[in-house]
């Protein structure tokens, strides 16, 4: 069954399962080829396209503002964006079904400082495999879908920072040998 | 139906009236019926309550022509729902009926212009009464079609009956001998490994695979029916999720499984589930609600107090009909939608130029549901 089939929710919203309850599963991704995403920016208004961050691990998260557990997560997002301004790393967060002015108050408030592109239709959810909020999926600098967690997430820690690690040392050993060859 | 079925139905008439029947079909199948006045029904038989329920939805924020959808009556007569008419308003726009010509989901729906104010209101009548099928004396029952039974028996988007769902399902009912005892023992592992998650936004989704692989079988009714009935569906019984909503108090003594009165009823939107034995026809069962009365039932129950006890005995086998039911549909395209399919159909649904609007989102979607009973 296809992602995009499985998850026809429609104008319906997700579970939000309670947040920090268990440690979350980091989960090998097996929906095949990396789903499209891309979409404009609610801040800055730019067009963002997965395809174009290649040479960076990318963190796409999911969220939705009704959702306890995201908004929570969110600003740690965020923060943890800026603590690894140094690595090869980008976030993408795609806001699960709700309009701009929602959004935008969200991101204002929370002073998040991330990438948001609108999912209103879900159709990028569902391509996804989204069946919850939150849920983050994590995109090697080859742009393929590595894994996906679901629930709330502490990137800083654990089995999801050392995923995080293993992506960049072989982002990092990569961007290393194409400047050899060079 | 098409663009202009719907114009030529509907014409400038932003009001109608129809109840199921021949009405009803001729708009399902695109048919130029006009709409007609409703015919005249039985008289309100003992056992049965004759109840109205009318919505009214409002888009706030328009954006180019808005469309809205609202869920009817169920279009079948059961031995516990009927069906008495709809009547409704859509000032500034052309409205009609529409019945899915697959699970003959119905629904009203209507369309408004740039620059209209979309207000769309329904009233629907229909009558109820309980139903409890006695498990234990098998007999003859009406027969069902191969091709409603072979429908409630195969996947749909959010209720696959393969892979995961499949192998949870053949553990379950590892042992059980007869197709009662498998849907029995189904029964049972929901009720004992899910649980009702209040945080779970209005009904929950029912994505089952996505449920079974992450090990979250929390959530409410569309959650928690939904996984009853793909686990029923995996072991080839047929069995549906009903959906619909609580229109009125418990006279059973729950009042986690009702209204608080008959009144307002905007939030009280419930699934139930069905399976079928040719031995005993379509049989209730309500799972979810068992997890509803330990949750919430006088400040939480454990599973063995009396009162959870006794629900979960009787949520296998009957209902109290203090709910209206709509429909038994899946992964429905909605008539004029733009914004592709969706996984069932028990909210308010709209949609403006910027996309389908969160029907849980009351800055953009106001809506009011209220109940009576009707004299």
């Amino acid at each position: 069954v296809s992602a995009a089939a499985r998850a026809a929710a429609a104008a319906l919203a997700l579970v939000a399962i309670s947040a920090g309850a268990e440690e979350p599963r980091l989960r090998s991704w097996q929906g095949g080829e990396t789903p499209a995403l891309s979409g404009v920016d609610v801040a800055s208004g730019r067009q963002v396209e997965l395809g174009d961050l290649r040479g960076r691990v990318v963190l796409v998260q999911f969220w939705a503002s009704w959702c306890e557990p995201c908004e929570v997560e969110m600003p740690a997002i965020s923060r943890l964006r800026t603590s690894l301004a140094a690595r090869p790393f980008e976030v993408v967060t795609v806001n699960y079904g709700e309009g701009p002015a929602r959004v935008e108050q969200f991101v204002r408030e929370h002073r998040l400082e991330l990438p948001v592109v609108l999912d209103r239709d879900q159709r990028i959810g569902r391509a996804w495999g989204v069946g919850g909020l939150p849920m983050a999926f994590l995109v090697d600098a080859d742009g393929k879908v590595r894994s996906s967690v679901f629930g709330e997430c502490d990137w800083t820690r654990g089995e999801p920072a050392a995923a995080l690690e293993r992506l960049f040392a072989a982002a990092e050993r990569a961007a290393r040998q194409a400047t050899g060859r060079r | 139906m098409d663009r202009r079925d719907f114009l030529r139905i509907t014409g400038a008439v932003t009001a109608g009236l129809a109840v199921p029947g021949t009405v009803s079909s001729a708009l399902a199948q695109g048919a130029a019926a006009p709409v007609a006045a409703p015919e005249p029904r039985p008289g309100v038989a003992p056992g049965w309550k004759v109840y109205e329920a009318t919505t009214r939805v409002e888009v706030t924020k328009p954006s180019g022509v808005t469309r809205v959808w609202l869920p009817t009556p169920l279009t079948q007569d059961t031995a516990y729902h009927r069906s008495l008419g709809n009547s409704w308003r859509a000032d500034g726009g052309t409205a009609a009926q529409w019945i899915d010509p697959i699970y003959g989901a119905g629904c009203v729906w209507a369309e408004f212009p740039e620059g209209a104010q979309p207000v769309l209101e329904l009233t629907s009548r229909f009558a109820t009464r309980d139903i409890a099928v006695d498990l234990a004396k098998p007999g003859a029952v009406p027969a069902e079609s191969p091709a409603t039974l072979a429908l409630y028996t195969k996947s749909t988007d959010l209720l696959p009956t393969g892979g995961i769902v499949k192998s949870t399902s053949n553990a379950i009912v590892k042992g059980a001998k007869t197709d009662l005892d498998k849907v029995r023992a189904i029964y049972e592992w929901v009720v004992e490994k899910s649980a009702r998650d209040p945080k779970t936004r209005g009904c929950g989704v029912g994505d089952v695979q996505f449920m079974l692989e992450h090990d979250a079988l929390r959530g409410k009714c569309a959650d928690l029916n939904a996984l009853f009935v793909a686990l029923v569906r995996a072991q080839g019984i047929p069995a549906r999720d009903v959906y619909g909503i609580r229109v009125a108090p418990s006279a059973l003594g729950y009042a986690s499984l009702g209204t608080k009165a008959v009144g307002t009823i905007t939030k009280a939107q419930h699934c139930r589930a069905e399976f079928y034995l040719p031995t005993h026809g379509w049989v209730p069962a309500d799972p979810a609600d068992v997890r509803k009365v330990i949750l919430e039932e006088a400040g939480g129950k454990a599973p063995d107090d009396p009162m959870v006890v006794a629900a979960r005995k009787r949520l296998f086998g009957s209902w109290e009909m203090n709910w209206l039911a709509y429909n038994y549909g899946h992964d429905l395209t909605l008539p004029e939608s733009t914004a592709g399919k969706i996984g069932f159909l028990m909210y308010p649904q709209a949609e403006t130029a910027d996309g389908r609007l969160d029907c849980l989102d009351p800055d953009n979607f106001h809506y009011a549901i209220t109940s009576k009973e009707a004299v």
